[in-house]
This record gives structure tokens, C-alpha cells and sequence, in this order.
């Protein structure tokens, strides 16, 4: 069969929760990709499989929606790829979800579908979780609407063995019709209440609409919940009885509790964050042992040329500051994932919305900011679940104030070198306390910020909050796995490409300099080595230490230095700063580098300590100058990582730009300022 | 022609509901929320039952049609009964 055959489009539709991505991730399992729904910032996911019939299928998984009433970004691209028989996932049949455990809420949409008039096939989703005496007629609820109809389960995987027959005979158009207009059609009904433009369009006329047409809506909507309520007799009270809704009503009795409900998610946070630092770390420890011992070997095989430094200092670098990331997100991820789908999140958010309202987040913005302090890069990327999107773009904007776990080698290594190792109060050390004030800074930074953004920044995009509680169900395990791997694998593919990109260019400016200095330095080196004034290993030291200084970034360096001299900074601090443009780790690795010694902290501290300036003799690290870099780093986004993930999660260069020059200006101006005070 | 938009201020609102009270939605005060909450299933002649609060009082959980719903109590003032 040729390749270029073009699929038959199936799109899936149902309520959030219904369980749609389950039945995704099971037909097409690996099969699938991510693409960005041309100018919206909405990703729609869609996956490949092969009928019974060898027949190419494409199955496009549509946004979460309760009806084609658009009024959120999600629900505005479900309705367009619906309508408009130009979008590139316009479907050719419908797999229409329904949730049997809301069968009413749920038959709303499809009476809503089958006005589309596509082919449609009707889900009966869940049926494992009805009781035994639902008293349902499957059968009958088809005939009804006039639609081919299958119960199913991704749990138990009932009916996905007939679901490939049905989908090949390719469902049907129901003769069913539930819009009653002489004037127009459903589609244009509702380009019509949207004002006849695009369903992107600012909703700030919408008051000014015609108020007849709202009212049609209306009653057009409780037509077909008379409809519904007709077919589908009383077996709903039976459903109010059923062990699932009983069991998540126990739980809830513990879990949503003013006091217990708060100190078990506190509790679970702290078993999240603990296992992301004490488990991430032996994977991320083997994947950098992975990469050193690769870049030794490749030193040794490969002839040396430009091309072997560029592989192994830019290229083989690059990569392993990717996926050492791996292990802390797939971790994060695994956390996250579990709570949505548990249903425990939607409690979460009942529990912390009211607080987290008054500084402009939401209730969902309590998970990026706790996890920001592992890592801001699955933070921002946690952030998608906000379905607001000021507030998601304030929680993306202040996330990375919070202090991750790459500045942490950075404050250990200028604590220990300017705060002295006393007691306060006898018991408490105070190089033990700095680093602690340094997290809470990082916290109060960031919830300050965000209550002035609040106030910044403007948005169209009126804000609802009507959220359906689910009852508590386990995921499916192949769906959960499948879940955490398209996480994974979009920050690698998507991230990684800046990532490896900028990694190139930092390397380009260390290990290159102007004229033939390089060379001169290596004469210089060699010649002392062939006097016997050096050994080998020490000119080695000393001569890549002297190449720095000489090469652009070490120019960089000292041409910044007028202006980061107010902070107290030498132009080796200045390097320093510029390569942990990179990732703020960098900055114990390139002191390493300028002080000619290995990565030992000892040896570092005790060179940086005597240290003097070259025209004063006065020490670079005093209590002053260490505080104002510490204060640097723990608030300017020196973290490539991050930049590229911002990017990509608002889909504009804006942001990642604002927020840059943002943190820059607040890092400068505290070290500024410390500098002044302490000194 | 139904009138589901009513003047507020005259009639009690669900967010005056206490814990585990019930009542039968008589209109909304505003017509895009209105909408919302029609295909959410809170439909005016419905029962609703106050569920539960969040501590300050704030969002809040009803229930309605048998399933549970969480709404801001900003919502919950625009829904009359």
C-alpha cells in the first residue's frame, strides 16, 4: 500500500473526563504526535492504525467539550475542526463519547453532533463502572438517536474488539434532527451567535448579540434536554447509588476536610518533592557518568580536529543537559498524571482556588509553583492543566522564581565561601538558615509578582470557573504509561533542539578568541613544559584557564565589566555570568576552569578566598560581593532550558523575552542594592 | 418566549444555600453564564443541593441531575432560586 494514501479522519469527541484519551492512547498506542493547532496555542493530538481492512485511519483527538458553545480556547478549536469543513482536521466520521456514568450531561453533545450531520458512531463509555441492575437499554438509546451504538470500556477493554468493524462500515448520518429553524442551520446558527466571525475572536460584543438568538439557544438547549429526559427513564437514581459514587463520597469526607484535607495534599507534596530529589538523583547521576565516560571516549578515538572539540564540548554537552532532565520529569509527570486522572487534582483545585485567586493564579497553579522547586522546566510545562489564560500565563511568568535545584550548587559552593559556619541561637546554623531564606525569597518573589501581574495584565477571555467533580477512577495503566512518555518526549524533541542549539553557540564563544592568541598561549605553555618549569598537567590547567580569558566569552567578560562592577563582579564573575546563560550549574564548572583547578569545592573555595583584585589588592569575595551573586543567581533566568520551554508553552518569543528582562532587571537591582548596604 | 434572565437582587441566589439545603433554580442573572450552566445540566426547574464549601466559603460543590459541580461563588451569586 502506498504511503501517500491520505487517512480516513475519525475525530473524538466527548465531555472532559470521559475517558476519550484512554481510548486513544489504545488505538493507536506509540502511534501518534502533537501538533499545534495552526495560530492558537491549543495542541491537538493525533495517532495513525490500520483497520481490519489494512485501511489507513487518522484519529484525531478533539479538545474536551460539554457543548458547540465556544467560550474557551479549547472549546473554540473542538467547534471550529467541527464546523469548518476547511480545517486540516475536519473529520470524515465521528467517534462520539459518551460517559455512562453522566449519561444525561453526556447525550447533551451528541444531540448537539448529530446536527453536524457527519457520520457518527455513539461510545458508550465506562460501562464497567454502571451496577449489575443499571436498568439501561443500550440498544434502544441507538435506536433513539439513529446512530450505530457499542458499549465500552478502556478498563476492562470491553467492545474494542468490534470497535474496528464499526469504524470500517463508517458509521452513519442519524435521521434524527434536533435544531427547529426554518432560518437557519445548526452551523450557522452557531457562527451566527458568535457574531459571524471566527470562533477566536475577542468576546467582548457578545452582550451586544442579538438576544432573540440567546434565547433560541436557550430553549434549544432544554428541548433536547426534554429529549433526553424523555428516553432515558429514572434508572439515574440507581446510578446516585452506585459503589463508585458512594466510595468517592467517603473519601471525600477525609480528602476535601478544612484541615485533613490540606495537611494529606501538603503530605503528598512532600512525598513528591522528596522522591523527585532522592530518586531523580541515581538516574540523573548515571546518565552524566553515561556522557563523561562518552566524551572520553570519543577524545580518545577521534583524531583532533575543530570538529572533535565541537562534538564533544558542544554537541555531546548539549545533549546531556537534556536528558539529565529526564529522570526529574518523568518523576513529576508520573505524579501529576496520577492526580488528574484519579480525579484527586479536581480536589486540589477545590481546596486551594480561593487562595491562590488572590495573587491572579488558580487553583491548579499550587502544582507548577511547588514543583518549580525541583525544576522550572516540568513546572512550566505543568501549566497546561489551567484552563484560564491570564492566570495560566502569570503562573508560567512567576514559576521561575522559584528556587530549583540547579541553583542549589551555586549557593552551597558562595555560602559556604562568605557566610560563616556560626550558631544562631546555639542550635541553628546559619549557613543552614541563609540557604533556607533563599527558598523562602524565591516563594515570596514569585507570589509578589503575580499579584502585580494581576493587575498588568489584560485579558478578553472571560473567566469561568464551572468545573464538573469526578468520581474517583483508577487510569488504565498502558493510557497512564503512554501519558508520562508524550510528556517526555515533547520536551526532549521540542526543547532539546534550542537547548542543543544555544549549548553550540556558548561553546563556539569559549574555545574561540581573535588573531593567533590561542597559539601563543599553547608556545607559551609548551615551552614551559619542555624547560621543566611546569609539568604536563599543570600547563594543561593553567593554559585552558589563560585560552578562557583570551577567548570571546573571556572578552565578553571583561567588556562587561563596567557595568556589572557596581555589583561587586571581577571580569572572571563576568564569564562566569555569561556562560551560566546556559544553566546556572555552569557557573561551578567555569570558576573551576578560570581558577585552572579540578571540580573539588575545597580547592575552589579556598583560591576564590584569596583572590584580589588587580588594581585595588582588595578580596572579589566579601560578604558584599558574595551576597550580591547569590542575590544574582537566585533571581536572573540563567537557564536556557527554561527560556525554550516558555517559549514553546506560550508559542510566542514575547514571554520568554518580558520575563528575562524582568528577572535581569530584579537580579541586578537587589545585588545592586545588597552590594551598596553590605559594603 | 421564556424570560430566564430575571432582575437580581430581588430573589435568593444559591450561594445563599446552606450545607446540605436544596432548591429549584428559577433563572440565571446573566445570559452567557446562563448558557453554561443550561448545558451543564442547571436547567431552570432543576433541584440543586449545596454540596460542600471550600474553606472560606469559596469555590463551592453542588449537585445537580446526581452529579457534583464545582462553581466560584461569584457563579453561584448569578444562579436564582
Amino acid at each position: 500500500m502506498p504511503n501517500s494514501e491520505s487517512p480516513i479522519k475519525i475525530a473524538l469527541v466527548g465531555n472532559p473526563n470521559s475517558g476519550k484519551t484512554s481510548i486513544f492512547n489504545l488505538l493507536t498506542g506509540l502511534n501518534q504526535k502533537v501538533g499545534n493547532y495552526p495560530g492558537v496555542t491549543v495542541d491537538i493530538k493525533s495517532g495513525f492504525f490500520r483497520g481490519n481492512d489494512g485501511k489507513k485511519y487518522q484519529l484525531i483527538d478533539v479538545p474536551g467539550i460539554y457543548s458547540l458553545n465556544p467560550k474557551s480556547l479549547d472549546e473554540a478549536v473542538a467547534t471550529e475542526i467541527l464546523l469548518d469543513k476547511n480545517s486540516k482536521f475536519h473529520p470524515d466520521l465521528i467517534l462520539m463519547v459518551a460517559d455512562v456514568s453522566n449519561l444525561k450531561r453526556n447525550l447533551f453533545l451528541t444531540t448537539q453532533v448529530i446536527d453536524l450531520k457527519i457520520p457518527t458512531i455513539l461510545l458508550m463509555n465506562m460501562v464497567d463502572l454502571l451496577p449489575k441492575n443499571h436498568g439501561y437499554d443500550f440498544n434502544k438509546i441507538g435506536l433513539d438517536f439513529d446512530l450505530p451504538t457499542l458499549p465500552i470500556s478502556s478498563t476492562t477493554k470491553t467492545g474494542f474488539s468490534e470497535l474496528k468493524g464499526l469504524i470500517q462500515k463508517g458509521g452513519k448520518i442519524s435521521e434524527k434532527t434536533f435544531f427547529k429553524s426554518t432560518v437557519f442551520s445548526f452551523q450557522q446558527f452557531i457562527k451566527e451567535l458568535n457574531g459571524g466571525k471566527s470562533f477566536f475572536a475577542t468576546k467582548d460584543d457578545t452582550s451586544k448579540n442579538d438576544s432573540n438568538l440567546k434565547d433560541i439557544q436557550a430553549n434549544d438547549s432544554i428541548d433536547r434536554y426534554n429529549f433526553i429526559n424523555k428516553i432515558i427513564k429514572e434508572s439515574n437514581t440507581e446510578i446516585t447509588g452506585n459503589e463508585s459514587f458512594k466510595f468517592s463520597k467517603k473519601i471525600d469526607s477525609i480528602l476535601l476536610h478544612p484541615i485533613f484535607g490540606i495537611a494529606i495534599f501538603l503530605l503528598i507534596l512532600l512525598g513528591m518533592f522528596q522522591s523527585i530529589f532522592s530518586l531523580a538523583e541515581f538516574p540523573m547521576t548515571w546518565i552524566e557518568d553515561f556522557f563523561a565516560l562518552s566524551a572520553d571516549f570519543l577524545r580518545e578515538k577521534l583524531p583532533n580536529s575543530f570538529l572533535k572539540d565541537l562534538l564533544i564540548d558542544g554537541v555531546v554537552v548539549g545533549i546531556s543537559s537534556v536528558l539529565v532532565f529526564i529522570p526529574q520529569i518523568t518523576l513529576l509527570f508520573a505524579f501529576i498524571i496520577m492526580m488528574e486522572e484519579t480525579g484527586y487534582m479536581a480536589r486540589v483545585i477545590f481546596l486551594m482556588d480561593r487562595l491562590m485567586r488572590r495573587f491572579g493564579l488558580n487553583g491548579r497553579s499550587i502544582i507548577p509553583i511547588i514543583s518549580g522547586a525541583a525544576c522550572a522546566i516540568p513546572a512550566v510545562m505543568s501549566t497546561r492543566t489551567i484552563p484560564n489564560w491570564k492566570e495560566r500565563l502569570i503562573t508560567i511568568f512567576v514559576t521561575p522564581l522559584i528556587t530549583c535545584s540547579a541553583r542549589l550548587p551555586v549557593f552551597t559552593l558562595l555560602i559556604a565561601l562568605v557566610i560563616p559556619q556560626k550558631m544562631v541561637f546555639g542550635f541553628i546554623n546559619q549557613q543552614g538558615l541563609a540557604l533556607f531564606s533563599l527558598y523562602l525569597l524565591g516563594f515570596v518573589a514569585a507570589i509578589l509578582t503575580a499579584l502585580v501581574m494581576k493587575f498588568i495584565v489584560k485579558t478578553n477571555e472571560r473567566s469561568y470557573f464551572i468545573m464538573e467533580m469526578p468520581v474517583y477512577r483508577l487510569p488504565s495503566f498502558r493510557s497512564y504509561l503512554l501519558n508520562i512518555f508524550e510528556k517526555i518526549k515533547v520536551f526532549v524533541v521540542d526543547a532539546g533542539k534550542i537547548i542543543i542549539a544555544i549549548s553550540i553557540v556558548i561553546f563556539a564563544l569559549s574555545s574561540f578568541g581573535p588573531g593567533n592568541r590561542f597559539e601563543e598561549i599553547e608556545k607559551k605553555y609548551q615551552s614551559k613544559v619542555e624547560s621543566g618549569e611546569l609539568n604536563y598537567d599543570e600547563s594543561v590547567k593553567m593554559a585552558s584557564s589563560e585560552k578562557l580569558a583570551n577567548s570571546y566569552a573571556g572578552i565578553f567578560g571583561k567588556t562587561i565589566q563596567p557595568s556589572i562592577a557596581p555589583l561587586g563582579f571581577d571580569w572572571k564573575i563576568g564569564i562566569a555570568l555569561i556562560t551560566s546563560f546556559a544553566a546556572r550549574e555552569v557557573f561551578v564548572a567555569t570558576m573551576a576552569t578560570l581558577y585552572s583547578v579540578s571540580e573539588d569545592e575545597g580547592q575552589l573555595i579556598d583560591k576564590m578566598r584569596t583572590e584580589k583584585h588587580e588594581i585595588s589588592g582588595k578580596p572579589v569575595y566579601t560578604l558584599a560581593s558574595g551576597v550580591s551573586l547569590i542575590l544574582f543567581y537566585a533571581f536572573a533566568l540563567q537557564c536556557m532550558s527554561t527560556i525554550a520551554v516558555v517559549y514553546r508553552e506560550t508559542k510566542h518569543w514575547k514571554w520568554p523575552f518580558i520575563q528575562f528582562v524582568y528577572m535581569f532587571l530584579l537580579a541586578y537591582l537587589s545585588s545592586f542594592a545588597a552590594f551598596e548596604l553590605l559594603s | 418566549m421564556l424570560a430566564f434572565v430575571k432582575m437580581a437582587g430581588f430573589m435568593k441566589t444559591l450561594a445563599d444555600l446552606s450545607l446540605g439545603e436544596s432548591a429549584i433554580i428559577r433563572g440565571f442573572s446573566n445570559t452567557d453564564i446562563a448558557q453554561k450552566l443550561i448545558e451543564m445540566q442547571c436547567i431552570p426547574g432543576e433541584t440543586v443541593q449545596m454540596v460542600k464549601k471550600a474553606p472560606f466559603g469559596d469555590p463551592m460543590i453542588i449537585n445537580v441531575s446526581n452529579y457534583d459541580l464545582i462553581i466560584r461563588k461569584s457563579e453561584a451569586q448569578l444562579i436564582l432560586i
